[in-house]
Order: C-alpha cells, then sequence, then structure tokens
C-alpha cells in the first residue's frame, strides 16, 4: 500500500553577536543570547506551540493511522531544553505516542561531512545519544544537511547503524529515475535510500506566497488532489514545521489550518496510508540500486551545499574555522570545543549567500544580518578572537 | 528632436558629479539622434563635444545681447568665468565675486576675457535671477521642442523659458537643498527647487533616495517623478597606473568635497580608530572644500598627521591615479542623491565601503554599506577590507557584474521616454 511520509524539519540556529573589529581580544561570548530567545519566544508561540499542539490531536484522533518523522537539530533540541521546557515536553508526548520518528543527523546542524569525518563521525553520535535520552529511542534513519547524498555518506550512515538514509530528489542523482520509490545504496546492501518528493514544499511555498496576495492558503484536499495525480510506493515529503504557523492579523487560517486538514484528507482516499520512513523502507524490498560517487561539482547549479558553501566567503570562513580542529581538539578546556561547534552551524554560512542579493530576497527569515558581506565580516572578526584565544592556552 | 539643456561643465573643467552626469546624458542623448543646445554658465575650450553646441550663457547677456547665429558661431569663443558654478552656496559666491573685482581691476588688459565684476548680481541669488533673463533671451531666439534642466540654478532660467515659449519643461533632480544642507537648508533655494518642479512637465530624480524627498519634502505628484540612475562609463579609463608604493602599506581614501554632505569628519574619526589597531595605513584625504582647515586640525591633534595625505583638488589624471593606488574607496557621506565616485573607484578594482544614506546604492547590491554616523562601523568595515583580503576580491569579482549593468545608454534610453511620452 502505497505510504505518505511527512517530515517535519525543526532548525532554530543560535544567533551570533555583533562582533566588531574592535570586540577581538576583548570580548570572548560569540552567542547573542537576547536575539536568540527573543526569535525562540516569538516561534514558539506563533508556530511550534500551536502546531505540535494540532499534532498531539490528530495522533489520538486518528488512533494510530497518522505517523510522520521530525527531524531536529541537536542544537535546536538543546535551547528548546534550556529555554523551552514546555516545548520539549511537547515533543516528548509526540514520541510517547509510537507514531513518531526522530530522524538523525550530526547535532550541530553542520556541514562537517564535507571537511572533517571525524568530526562528522562524532556529531553524528552526540545527535543520536540526544535523541535517546530525551525521547527514548535511538534513530534509524539518517540525513545530511540539506539532504545532501554521495556514496562516502552512505557508507558512514551504514558504519554508524542506520538503516534508511534520505537525499534529495534532484535530476542529477535521480537521472530519470522515479523518487517515490525504495532503493539500495550501491556500496550498501544493508541501508535503505528513499529521496525526497518536493511536491509539498513547493505547494506551500507557492501557497503561502498567494496568500499574501489574499487567495486562500493551500488547503488539504487541493494538495491531495496534486498528490493523488501520481500515486506510487512511497512520497516523502518534507516540510519545515516553521510554515506552519498562526496567521498573521487579517489573513485566513493559514498552513496550520491545512495540518488539521491533511490527516482526513488524506485518509478519504482508499489506499494511501501515513508512516514513518524508517517503516516504510522496512516494508518494501529496494527496487535496485543507486551509485552517486560525488556531490555534485560547485559550479552545477543543482550542488547541494551551494547555497551555505558556493562562494569564496562561505569557503575560506568555512575552511578556517575547520582548519582550527586539530588544536581544538587537544585544548583542555571543553568550552573552546562547544564553541568550535556552535560556529560550525550551517547558518551562519548561509548568511553569506551573495546570490540572495541578485535574486528576490529569498535568505531565512532570520536572518539578522543585512548583507551577506557583513555575516561574513562578522564571522571572520569572531574566528580571529577564537584563533587567537586558542593559541594562547 | 531638439533640446534646450539648461547644464553645468564640461569637460576637461569637471568638478564633480554633476557635470559627468550632464556629459554623458548629452553625449549618449546625441547618439539616440537628438540635438542639444547646451547652456552652461561657464564655457571652456570644448573638447570631444562635438554632439552639443556649447552655448556661453555668460557672453548672452542682455547687455551684449548677440544674435543666435553669433551664437553658433562662438562655439570656440574663449570663455570666461561665469560665477554660478555648481555646489555654490552663498558665502562662496561673494568669495568668487570679490576674488573677480580684484582681478578685474588688477589685470585691466584682459577685459575682453574677463567680465567686471560689477556686471554680476550682488549675491548668489541675485545672480541665478540674472541667469534667468538669460534663459528666457535663449529660448526665445530658439527653436526646439523641449527644455532640460540640471539642477536648481537654472530652474529659474528654464521657467523663463518656458513661460516664453510654452515648450514642455523637465527639470532634472541631481540633488535636493536637504542633501547639500541637511537641516540648515536655505528657503530661498529649496523654493526655486520647489517652484522648478511644480512648473516641470516632468521630473528625473536620480535616485528612488531623492524620488522620495521630493515627494516628501516638495510634495510633488509621484505620477509626475520618474528615477533615471546615474551610470558610469569605461571609455574614460585612463592608461593603466603602475603605482610603486612600499609594500605592506594600505592607502584608503576620501575624494569628494570636504563639506559636511560627504561626511569627511566621519573618515577622519574613524580613521583614528584603524590606526589603533593598525599602523601600516595611510588615508587620503583629496578634494577641497569649506571643512578642510578644521579636519587638517582636527587631525594634528589626533597625531596622526603621518598616517594623512591632504592632496587638495586633484584633475582628472591624477584622480585616475589616486584610485589605482588604493586598497578601498571610502564615501560616508551623509545624504547622497546618487554618488557617481564609488562607480569610478569600482573601474580602478577599488573595493568601495558607501554610506546606506547614497543612492548609488540602488544600482550596486554587492556594495558594502555603513550608517556614515556609524564610525565604529565604518573603521570595523574598513579592517575587514584590509585584513581578509578575500572580502575585497569577492566584492570586485560580484561589483563589476553590478558594474556591467550600470550604463549610460540606458539612462539616455529612459530620458528619451519621457520627452516622448512629453510631446506626444
Amino acid at each position: 500500500m502505497p505510504s505518505v511520509c511527512l517530515i517535519l524539519k525543526i532548525h532554530e540556529p543560535h544567533q551570533l553577536r555583533q562582533y566588531s573589529f574592535f570586540d577581538i581580544g576583548e570580548l570572548a561570548t560569540y552567542v547573542d543570547e537576547q536575539a536568540t530567545l527573543t526569535h525562540l519566544d516569538q516561534v514558539e508561540c506563533q508556530c511550534y506551540l500551536p502546531s505540535t499542539q494540532i499534532l498531539l490531536k490528530q495522533i489520538e484522533a486518528h488512533k494510530g493511522a497518522f505517523r510522520f518523522a521530525i527531524m531536529i537539530s541537536g542544537v535546536t533540541l538543546s535551547l528548546f531544553e534550556r529555554f523551552h521546557p514546555e516545548l520539549l515536553a511537547q515533543f516528548q508526548r509526540l514520541a510517547d505516542t509510537g507514531c513518531v520518528e526522530f530522524i538523525g543527523e550530526p547535532y550541530f546542524h553542520s556541514l562537517s561531512f564535507h571537511y572533517s569525518k571525524p568530526e562528522f563521525r562524532e556529531q553524528v553520535q552526540l545527535h543520536r545519544d540526544k535523541l535517546k535520552s530525551l525521547f527514548g529511542k535511538a534513530p534509524e534513519t539518517f540525513h545530511y544537511h540539506a539532504l545532501s547524498y554521495n556514496n562516502d555518506l552512505a557508507c558512514e550512515a551504514d558504519a554508524l547503524g542506520f538503516k534508511v538514509i534520505l537525499s534529495t530528489g534532484t535530476d542529477r542523482v535521480l537521472d530519470g529515475r522515479s523518487p517515490n520509490r525504495v532503493y539500495q545504496p550501491a556500496p550498501c546492501p544493508n541501508l535503505k535510500l528513499l529521496f525526497e518528493n518536493p511536491l509539498l514544499t513547493e505547494n506551500i511555498a507557492r501557497f503561502s506566497l498567494e496568500s499574501r496576495l489574499g487567495t486562500p492558503p493551500l488547503s488539504a484536499p487541493q494538495f491531495m488532489s496534486h498528490l493523488v495525480q501520481k500515486p506510487s510506493e512511497i512520497m516523502i515529503l518534507p516540510a519545515n514545521l516553521h510554515d506552519f504557523h498562526e496567521p498573521a492579523e487579517g489573513e485566513p487560517q493559514g498552513a496550520l489550518g491545512f495540518l488539521k486538514q491533511f490527516p482526513d484528507a488524506l485518509r478519504a482516499f482508499k489506499g494511501l496510508t501515513f508512516n514513518t520512513p524508517a517503516q516504510a523502507a522496512q516494508d518494501q524490498i529496494p527496487c535496485g540500486s543507486i551509485s552517486i560517487p560525488g556531490f555534485a561539482s560547485m559550479e552545477d547549479a543543482e550542488h547541494d551545499a551551494r547555497q551555505w558553501i558556493g562562494n569564496e566567503l562561505q569557503k575560506d570562513a568555512i575552511q578556517g574555522l575547520y582548519f582550527l580542529e586539530k588544536e581544538v581538539k587537544s585544548h583542555p578546556d571543553p568550552a573552546i570545543l562547544l564553541t568550535w561547534r556552535q560556529l560550525q552551524v550551517s547558518d551562519h554560512f548561509l548568511y553569506m549567500d551573495t546570490k540572495q542579493l541578485s535574486d528576490v530576497r529569498g535568505c531565512a527569515a532570520s536572518n539578522p544580518y543585512h548583507s551577506p558581506y557583513d555575516a561574513y565580516i562578522n564571522f571572520m572578526n569572531i574566528l580571529t578572537d577564537f584563533s587567537e584565544r586558542l593559541a594562547i592556552r | 528632436m531638439r533640446i534646450l539643456m539648461f547644464g553645468w561643465e564640461f569637460p576637461p573643467h569637471i568638478s564633480g558629479g554633476l557635470g559627468t552626469a550632464c556629459y554623458e546624458i548629452t553625449r549618449t542623448l546625441a547618439h539616440h539622434g537628438a540635438q542639444i543646445d547646451f547652456v552652461v554658465p561657464r564655457a571652456e575650450p570644448p573638447t570631444d563635444t562635438a554632439h552639443v553646441k556649447l552655448v556661453a550663457a555668460s557672453k548672452s547677456t542682455l547687455a551684449y545681447p548677440p544674435t543666435t547665429d553669433e551664437f553658433f558661431e562662438r562655439l570656440d569663443i574663449k570663455p570666461f568665468d561665469s560665477i554660478l558654478r555648481p555646489y555654490l552656496n552663498d558665502e562662496e559666491y561673494l568669495t568668487i565675486l570679490n576674488s573677480t573685482t580684484e582681478r578685474a581691476v588688477t589685470r585691466p588688459n584682459q577685459q575682453s576675457v574677463i567680465t567686471p565684476a560689477s556686471h554680476y548680481g550682488h549675491n548668489l541669488m541675485a545672480e541665478v535671477a540674472r541667469y534667468s533673463e538669460v534663459g528666457e533671451e535663449l529660448a526665445k531666439g530658439d527653436d526646439f521642442d523641449l527644455i532640460h534642466a540640471h539642477d536648481w540654478m537654472t530652474f529659474l532660467a528654464a521657467i523663463r523659458a518656458k513661460r516664453a515659449t510654452g515648450k514642455p519643461l523637465v527639470v532634472h533632480v541631481h540633488s535636493v537643498e536637504y542633501d547639500r544642507s541637511g537641516s540648515h537648508i536655505n528657503q530661498n533655494i529649496f523654493d526655486i527647487e520647489k517652484l522648478g518642479m511644480q512648473e516641470a512637465d516632468h521630473v528625473i530624480a536620480v535616485s528612488h533616495y531623492t524620488r522620495n524627498l521630493i515627494l516628501d519634502q516638495y510634495g510633488i505628484a509621484p505620477d509626475k517623478v520618474s528615477v533615471v540612475h546615474n551610470a558610469v562609463s569605461r571609455r574614460n579609463i585612463g592608461p593603466v597606473y603602475h603605482v610603486v608604493r612600499p609594500r605592506d602599506e594600505k592607502i584608503v581614501l576620501f575624494l569628494g568635497r570636504i563639506t559636511s554632505q560627504k561626511g569627511p569628519d566621519f573618515f577622519v574619526e574613524a580613521a583614528a580608530r584603524v590606526l589603533e589597531k593598525m599602523s601600516n595605513v595611510t588615508f587620503v584625504m583629496a578634494g577641497s572644500g569649506d571643512m578642510l582647515p578644521r579636519l587638517i586640525e582636527r587631525v594634528g591633534e589626533l597625531r596622526l598627521g603621518r598616517h594623512f595625505h591632504f592632496t587638495g583638488f586633484l584633475n582628472g589624471h591624477e584622480v585616475e591615479r589616486m584610485y589605482a593606488m588604493s586598497d578601498l574607496y571610502v564615501m560616508p557621506s551623509a545624504s547622497e542623491p546618487f554618488g557617481l565616485s564609488p562607480l569610478e573607484a569600482m573601474l580602478y578594482d577599488v573595493p568601495v565601503l558607501i554610506s546606506k544614506q547614497a543612492g548609488v546604492n540602488e544600482v550596486l547590491p554587492h556594495a558594502l554599506t555603513v550608517n556614515f554616523w556609524d564610525v565604529s562601523d565604518i573603521a570595523n568595515k574598513i579592517l575587514a577590507i584590509l585584513k581578509y583580503p578575500v572580502l575585497s576580491r569577492e566584492l570586485l569579482r560580484n561589483g563589476r557584474k553590478d558594474l556591467r549593468k550600470i550604463r549610460w545608454e540606458a539612462a539616455a534610453a529612459r530620458i528619451q521616454l519621457i520627452y516622448n511620452n512629453l510631446l506626444r
């Protein structure tokens, strides 16, 4: 029976403070706790509390038939733990229903696989431990940054004990194959490979744009009619939980309404079921194996990480950061390691994307910088201070 | 199409962006087939200006009314200083008037070249009013389709030309009184600007920044005001300079009038902050203006003389050489309707740091920007440019793409469109 796997992504990074060149050598804290908390308060009220409430109710109402997965970064979990325990409790309630799968990733939402395999492994392990301690179960499904994928990554995930891995469904990796089937990564016979189906993400983006123009937002029955046009084995539908937020004043009931309707709308179509990625993959025999030797090249428009590490500013900053790994890891102060890892959060590099200046302003809503150049300067000032502190001991 | 244009300055004697803009606009319009009668208060021997008729307005004073034909023959007339110049204020006007008087007295043999000072208005406003009569006289004697005037000193002349002939008037606003004087505006100038915009059939603003000022402060109807951004021409790039200078010595450049509008004081204060962190930097201030003595004094007070270089006013080649030598160009203007110079600096592969209060930002999405009053952020960003070489490289690489889109031909095409709509 065809499975629909809804994947809800949650990532709320801490923000770096405005760090001037004159702060170098003077100021050893890099995180702007105030700004981070203000942002968290806002998204908690507008989005995470109401949406998790709806999810809990829907799970209850559908008695186990509404199942989905959650991707939540380790940094987000630790922020919730420290500052919003009530929110963390909501996610724990979701976990307790047994209908929600939590997906593994590097703890700091980093691009560490690109720059340091040992660091990558440690962060995946940290995240696994965190999920286990908070939700009682180790993850079985893995995803790396922005669903980037290649053979080596599959081998790493396999070695780290995962059973399923997720990938983008770009033309380059699919090469004409259907994204809606279960595959096996060529080098890892025990692992199953699933591709995202961008339909939901695209629809939400389109409808939220239209709702700003006054037309009614995405309704679940409308969406289902798109979805069932091409029914298939398995449909991985990732979406940012962030997008399901309270409507702004005067707006019609927004994406939150969608979340309420979706389970009913889907179950109205006989033969479709909700499932989690791990369960859905387990139920299916792979239809073939896929070999993807490398990530797309940086020049490729489809490059999975180009928005994060595609330009010289981003490369300079991130290479400068990983260059310090050896020194950081031999440093006696554990706070140094934590700081270094906080600087790896990929959002810092996304803010340096200069393409956003040429396109319509399409960057993250929480971007605190006026321009990508400002983001780079701020990061480099911090990195300079950090290297100097590292050298002192 | 024949245009009667009231403009400013022509090469080789250009002291600011207004002259360059007038020159490039007439050049590209002429290229599109327009015929332009260019009225300029100060005419110099023409070079590379065959596309317009240079009319020495100061020769057409009512005291010496020439015939129209004589005008055109006087294309190569020896220029003499008409004392109206762009960016002039009352005080500067009087200084020039007085020095002209002295010259007229001390060098009586050259009276064919130098007009007796008594001829000029006793103050700036009087001179502007006198110039407006010239505008009317000129307009009567000539056949043209449209009047186009650049900035307030020409507005009265253009209005009189319009009233005398009934031809449509376009006023082109390169800056407004608010830009030049901040909150201490000169009411007479403001009134002339407002009148010009009100009487105009269409207003051209050099940026959205300026357009907003025109709508908010002058109350002009929005549908009458269009934005035509200035541009930059690669044509004028001189030879590539191979400048020999000490290694590891960085040069940060301020180039422009040293007046409060341009924010030179913020440059000096930011430089002092930079020098706290880095000693191998020289700050060059090129240009002259009423704030220069005060700033030189301030630099002395800070004991930073050996890190500063005041060049005074630079001519074309010196400017090019200065750009070529620099590691960074800073424009901390308090109010800048457009600001051509960052585009010029970029042509010499010099990264730029510009005030957020500058219209040029609208065409340079990839520029590094600051609030002009934020001295520590200016210093922070100067240091970033000097310390993180990747930043300069990326700014320049992306800036070059921006520059390719900023062409005078595009500006002229938009102006031509505005003309066509008015004449339809």
